[in-house]
C-alpha cells in the first residue's frame, strides 16, 4: 500500500513559501512520532526485550542463570501446555465464527429497519464491553452457581435440569464461551454497525432498480463491502481470543482438570503460582509466534495487504 | 532529525532522574532495636487485617514511637504482589507480611535471602509457646522460626443437629470414614440433604485432611511423593464413594460453601475451626442446629488435622527491622490480641496459653451449647506434623485435577494417581 | 405486501428486544443486589425487586473504602491518560498516515508486533523499572506504561488516511506552520476518530487491573478495580456492599459512552472502511 499512498515529498515543500520555526514537512513527522516512539521503546520494547532474554534463564529468587533453550523444550514435551494450545483453539474455532455471525446479525437487523430507539438499543449492546472485569466476574459467579444461581433458576422454570456450569469440564468450557459472546458481540456490533452506515446508499438504491432481491443485495453488497471492518474484527477478535485471560481466570481459574486453561492462564500461573518466571516467558514467545502466523495466513487468505 | 530526537530521550531521562532522586532516608538497615520507632507497613487480608489493625492500638501503647500501617488486599492479589516485589529484588515490600502457612516453603525455597531469619531477631524463645506442628511448619531446616506462628485451623466436622435427630443418627457413632457413609445416607434419606459440599475441581481439602491424619501431606516426612501410598489411595476412594452415593454437593468456591452452609443443603461440612466463625455470622438464624465432631478415622490414623492457618514474615528489603520485628513480636505473642481475634473472627491462636481463657472453655449458646472451642483446643497438640515443602502447591492443583477426573469423567483411583504422581515427578526433576 | 413488512419487522423487533435482555440483564441484577442486605442475594427463589438496603451497603462501602478518594483517583487517572494518549495516537497516526520518513516501517511493524505481546509476560520488567524511577504508588506508574497505546495510533492512521492530501497542501500554501495545520485543520476532522479511540482508552484503563493492583500499595492511592478487588475476602464477602460497588463503577463509563457514542460509530472503522 506504500505505492498507493500520497505522501509528502520534497518537491512540495520546495514549492511553498518559507517557513516560520523549526518545524518542516521534512522534520515535523519525528515531531510527531516522538512521544509514542520513546513511550513505546522505554515501556515496551525494553520489557519485551528483557523478558525475551529471561526465556532463555532459569530464576530462583533473583538469581538468574542461563539455561539455553532448556524452558522451550520443556515446554514441548508439556501435557498442560498442550492442552492449553488445544483448549485456545476449541474456543477460538467456536465462538469467534459465532460470535461475529451474531454481531453482525444484530447490526444488520438494527441497520435494516428503520427502528425507533437506535441509541438505547446500541448502547444496551454495547454495555458488556466496557464492564470491568471485575464487576462481571463477580456477577458471573453468583449467575452461574450450580445449586443456588439465577440462571439455572430460570432454567429450571422450563424445567431444563440444573446445569453444572462451572464444574464439569465441557460446561466449563460453554460457560466461558457464553460469557466471552456476552462481552464482546456487542462490541462488534458496533463495529459492523460503522461498517453498514458508511456503505454508501446509492449501491442499494441501484440495484433496487435492477430488481435485486433484500437477499440478494445483503450478498452482492453488503457483504463485499464489508470486508475491511470483516478482517478488522476477524483479526482482532483472534488475537483477543489467543491472548484470552479474563474469563477462564475469573470463572474456572483454569479448571476444572484443566478444561479451560489457556495459554495465558498458564503462563500467568507458571510465573505467579509457581514462580516460573523464565518458563512463563518462554511460554509467551511461543504464544506470539503462533499468533504471528495466524494473523498473516488470515491476511492472506482474504488477500489483504 | 536525530537531533530532536536525542534532545527529547535526554530531556526524558532527566525528568526519569528528577522523578527517582527522591531516594528513601537512610534510617539504617536495622534501626534501634532497642527502642524501635519509625513507621512501618504491614499487609494481610480480610479478617486477620481487621486484628493487625485492632492490635496496633495496643502495639503503640507499648511502642508509641512506631507508627504501623495495615494495608488490606485480596489474598490472591496480595500474592500476585508479592511475588513481583520479591522478583524485583524485594522492592515495593511491606516491613510485614501475612502469609498462608501452606504458601511458606514455596516462598522460603524460590526466594532464599527473601525473609529475615526470625531466630536471628530473638524469637527464639518462643519455640514452646505454640503447639508443635504449627512450629514445624514455619521452620526452616536448621530449625529456625522463618515465619512467627499466629492463627491455625484444627479440623473437625461441624453438622446440623436437627437434621442428624431426624435421621435418627448419633453424631458420636460415627469413628470411622464407613460410618460417615452410612450416616449421609440415612440422614439423605430422612431429610433429602447432602452429607457435605466439596469443590470438586478446585477443592482437595477433604483429601488433606484425610492424608494429614495419617501422618502424610502429599509427600512422607522423607519427602518422597505418597500420592499412590495405601493411605492417599483409601482417602480418595472414600471421597470417591461418597460421590457415588450421591452424598457430595459439588459446590464452586467459597461462595458455594457458604451458601449451602446456610441455606441447609448439607448436613455437615468438615473444615478447620475458624469456620464457626462464618457459620455464625453468615447464618445467625440457625443458632443451635449447630454442632461438632472431630473427623471419622481410617484404621490405624488419628481424627486429627489442621485446614489453614497463617503466620507472618519480615521481608529481608524491610528498612525497619527493629520496629517490623517488635511488631511480629507482640502481634503473635501478646495474648489479648490473640483473643480479640479470635472472639470477633473466629481466628483460632496457636499461642498455647490462650486455650485457658474462658472464651475457650465456656458453652457455646450457638453450638448446641456445647463447650465447642473447647473441642477444637484439645486435640491441637495431637495433630500429626506433616512435611509441607515447596511443591505443596504444585500437588495440590494435581490432586484437584485428579479429583475431578476420577468423580467427574469416571477414571480409575489408582491410575489417576499414579498420573498424578509423575507429573509431580517431572516437575521435581527440572 | 405491507403485512407482511410489518410482521417482519415486529421479528425483528422482538429478537432484538431479547437481545437486549439478554446483554443488560445481569446489570439489572447488579442492580437490586446494590439494595439487597448480603443474605439475600442467595436465596431461592431469587429476589427480583430491589430492596431497601441501599443506604446502608453504601455506608459500609464507603466505610472499607473511602468511595470518594477511590473514585477522584479512578477519574483523575482515566481522564488524564484518555487526554494525553488520544493526542498522542492521533500525532502518532498522522506521522504514519501522512508522511514519508526514515524508520517509519520499521517502527510501524514494532508497533504491529507489540499489539500481539501478551501483557502478562512484561509485568516484572516493568515493576522493577518502576522500582528503579522510584514511582511505586504514583500516579504515573499507572498512566505513562500504556500511554503510547499500539492500538489507538493504528487507528488513529487508519482515519488520518482517509483525509485528502489536498487540505494540507492548501494550508501549506497559505503558510500555515506544520504544528497549525495539525491542531487546526487536522484535528477537528478526526473528532470522531479521537472519540472512538478516547472511549476505548478509557474503558481500558478505567478497568485495568493488574496493573494499577501490581503498583498501587497504599488505600489512598487505589483505583476502583483494586478496590473492588480488595474486597473479596477470603473469610466473609458482603455482598450487597460488592455489588453496589460494582454498580457504581459502571457508571462514569456509561456517561462516557452516551457523551460521545455518536462520533465512536462513525470514527471506530471511519478510515477502513472509505480507504
Amino acid at each position: 500500500m506504500e505505492q498507493t499512498e500520497k505522501v509528502v515529498n520534497a518537491n512540495t515543500s520546495f514549492r511553498v513559501k518559507t517557513r516560520r520555526g523549526l518545524l518542516t514537512p521534512k522534520n515535523v513527522p519525528y515531531f510527531f512520532i516522538g512521544p509514542a516512539f520513546l513511550l513505546i521503546m522505554i515501556f515496551t520494547v525494553y520489557p519485551v526485550i528483557s523478558s525475551f532474554i529471561l526465556s532463555f534463564q532459569e530464576v530462583r529468587g533473583v538469581e538468574k542463570s542461563f539455561v539455553g533453550l532448556a524452558n522451550y523444550t520443556r515446554l514441548f514435551q508439556d501435557p498442560i501446555f498442550y492442552k492449553s494450545l488445544l483448549n485456545t483453539f476449541q474456543i477460538l474455532i467456536v465462538q469467534v465464527p459465532i460470535m461475529l455471525l451474531l454481531s453482525l446479525l444484530i447490526a444488520v437487523g438494527l441497520h435494516s429497519s428503520m427502528l425507533k430507539g437506535k441509541a438505547f438499543f446500541r448502547i444496551s449492546y454495547f454495555m458488556p464491553a466496557i464492564t470491568a472485569l471485575v464487576a462481571a466476574s463477580i456477577v458471573f459467579m453468583i449467575l452461574l452457581d450450580e445449586n443456588f444461581g439465577l440462571v439455572n433458576y430460570f432454567l429450571s422454570l422450563f424445567g431444563v435440569n440444573s446445569i453444572p456450569w462451572l464444574t464439569t469440564p465441557f460446561w466449563a468450557k460453554v460457560s466461558v464461551i457464553l460469557v466471552m459472546t456476552w462481552r464482546w458481540a456487542g462490541y462488534n456490533m458496533v463495529i459492523f454497525l460503522a461498517g453498514l452506515q458508511n456503505i454508501p446508499s446509492d449501491l442499494y438504491e441501484a440495484a433496487s432498480i435492477d430488481g435485486a432481491s433484500k437477499v440478494k443485495q445483503f450478498f452482492m453488497i453488503t457483504i463485499p463491502q464489508l470486508k475491511p471492518v470483516f478482517i478488522f474484527t476477524v483479526v482482532m477478535s483472534t488475537i483477543g481470543t489467543l491472548q484470552l485471560f479474563d474469563e477462564p481466570f475469573i470463572l474456572t481459574g483454569g479448571g476444572p482438570n484443566n478444561a479451560t486453561m489457556t495459554i495465558t492462564v498458564y503462563l500467568y500461573q507458571a510465573g505467579f503460582k509457581f514462580f516460573d518466571f523464565g518458563y512463563a516467558s518462554a511460554i509467551a514467545y511461543v504464544l506470539v509466534i503462533i499468533t504471528a502466523i495466524i494473523s498473516w495466513i488470515q491476511m492472506k487468505l482474504v488477500g489483504d495487504e | 532529525m536525530k537531533k530532536y530526537m536525542s534532545i527529547m530521550l535526554v530531556m526524558l531521562l532527566l525528568l526519569l532522574s528528577a522523578c527517582s532522586n527522591k531516594t528513601a532516608g537512610d534510617e539504617g538497615k536495622t534501626g534501634n532495636s532497642k527502642h524501635p520507632s519509625g513507621s512501618i507497613t504491614v499487609w494481610g487480608w480480610d479478617v486477620a487485617a481487621s486484628t493487625m489493625k485492632e492490635a496496633v492500638e495496643k502495639f503503640q501503647k507499648q511502642y508509641p514511637d512506631v507508627e504501623v500501617k495495615v494495608e488490606d488486599f485480596n489474598s490472591a492479589d496480595l500474592y500476585d504482589k508479592l511475588t513481583v516485589g520479591l522478583a524485583a529484588r524485594g522492592s515495593g515490600l511491606p516491613d510485614v507480611v501475612l502469609m498462608e502457612d501452606e504458601r511458606i516453603p514455596g516462598y522460603l525455597h524460590q526466594f532464599p535471602q527473601g525473609f529475615l531469619n526470625l531466630n536471628k531477631l530473638g524469637y527464639g524463645k518462643y519455640k514452646d509457646s505454640f503447639n508443635l506442628a504449627k512450629v514445624a511448619a514455619v521452620q526452616n531446616e536448621d530449625g529456625d522460626f522463618m515465619a512467627a506462628p499466629w492463627d491455625i485451623g484444627p479440623a473437625g466436622v461441624f453438622y446440623r443437629v436437627d437434621y442428624f435427630e431426624k435421621a435418627n443418627v448419633d453424631p458420636n457413632s460415627i469413628q470411622s470414614w464407613d460410618d460417615y457413609i452410612e450416616a449421609g445416607k440415612k440422614i439423605k434419606k430422612a431429610t433429602g440433604a447432602q452429607l457435605l459440599p466439596i469443590d470438586i475441581p478446585n477443592y482437595d481439602g477433604v483429601f488433606q485432611m484425610m492424608m494429614q491424619s495419617q501422618g502424610l501431606s502429599y509427600f512422607d516426612k522423607d519427602d518422597k511423593i505418597a500420592l499412590e501410598s495405601k493411605e492417599a489411595i483409601r482417602a480418595m476412594e472414600v471421597i470417591k464413594k461418597l460421590h457415588d452415593e450421591d452424598l457430595v454437593l459439588n459446590n464452586k468456591g467459597w461462595d458455594g460453601i457458604v451458601t449451602a452452609t446456610v441455606n441447609g443443603s448439607v448436613a455437615t461440612v468438615p473444615y478447620g475451626v475458624w469456620y464457626a466463625g462464618t457459620i455464625m455470622d453468615q447464618a445467625p438464624d440457625l443458632k443451635g442446629k449447630w454442632d461438632a465432631f472431630y473427623l471419622p478415622s481410617f484404621d490405624g490414623g488419628t481424627r486429627y488435622a489442621n485446614v489453614g492457618g497463617s503466620s507472618v514474615l519480615i521481608p529481608s528489603s524491610s528498612k525497619n527491622q527493629s520496629a517490623a520485628y517488635a511488631f511480629v513480636e507482640f502481634f503473635t505473642t501478646d495474648t489479648e490480641s490473640q483473643l480479640l481475634g479470635f472472639e470477633k473472627y473466629g481466628l483460632f491462636p496457636s499461642l498455647k496459653e490462650t486455650y485457658s481463657a474462658p472464651q475457650f472453655t465456656e458453652n457455646n449458646e450457638y453450638f448446641n451449647n456445647s463447650p465447642i472451642f473447647k473441642k477444637f483446643a484439645d486435640i491441637v497438640d495431637q495433630v500429626p506434623q506433616i512435611n509441607v515443602n515447596e511443591n505443596f502447591a504444585k500437588a495440590s492443583s494435581l490432586i484437584s485435577n485428579a479429583q475431578a477426573a476420577i468423580l467427574l469423567e469416571n477414571k480409575a483411583v489408582d491410575t489417576r494417581l499414579n498420573e498424578a504422581k509423575k507429573q509431580l515427578e517431572n516437575e521435581r526433576k527440572k | 405486501m405491507v403485512a407482511k413488512k410489518i410482521t417482519s419487522k415486529i421479528i425483528i423487533y422482538i429478537l432484538l428486544i431479547a437481545g437486549v435482555v439478554l446483554s443488560i440483564a445481569p446489570f439489572y441484577w447488579m442492580i437490586v443486589g446494590s439494595t439487597l442486605p448480603s443474605g439475600e442475594i442467595f436465596r431461592v427463589p431469587p429476589k427480583l425487586l430491589p430492596g431497601d438496603y441501599l443506604a446502608k451497603n453504601f455506608q459500609t462501602l464507603n466505610e472499607s473504602l473511602g468511595i470518594a478518594k477511590i473514585f477522584w483517583n479512578s477519574l483523575f487517572i482515566a481522564l488524564v491518560y484518555t487526554l494525553v494518549s488520544t493526542l498522542i495516537s492521533a500525532m502518532a497516526g498522522y506521522a504514519f498516515a501522512k508522511f514519508k520518513f526514515k524508520g517509519k516501517n520499521v517502527f510501524f511493524f514494532i508497533i504491529l508486533c507489540t499489539l500481539m505481546i501478551p501483557s502478562q509476560v512484561t509485568l516484572i520488567p516493568l515493576f522493577e523499572m518502576m522500582v528503579t524511577f522510584n514511582w511505586l504508588n504514583t500516579y504515573q506508574a499507572i498512566i505513562l506504561p500504556t500511554l503510547a497505546s499500539p492500538f489507538a495510533i493504528y487507528l488513529m492512521r487508519q482515519n488520518m488516511k482517509a483525509i485528502p492530501d489536498s487540505i494540507m497542501e492548501a494550508s501549506r500554501i497559505d503558510g500555515a506552520g506544520e504544528l497549525k495545520i495539525f491542531f487546526t485543520v487536522i484535528l477537528p476532522v478526526t473528532r470522531p476518530a479521537m472519540a472512538a479511540v478516547g472511549i476505548f482508552l478509557f474503558m481500558s484503563q478505567w478497568n485495568s487491573l493488574l496493573w494499577p493492583l501490581i503498583t498501587l500499595n497504599s488505600k489512598e492511592m487505589f483505583t476502583l478495580p483494586v478496590a473492588l478487588s480488595s474486597l473479596i475476602g477470603m473469610a466473609r464477602i458482603d455482598y450487597g456492599q460488592l455489588m453496589l460497588g460494582t454498580t457504581l463503577s459502571t457508571i462514569p463509563i456509561m456517561i462516557f459512552f452516551l457523551l460521545l457514542q455518536k462520533h465512536f460509530i462513525s470514527g471506530i472503522l471511519g478510515g477502513s472502511v472509505k480507504e
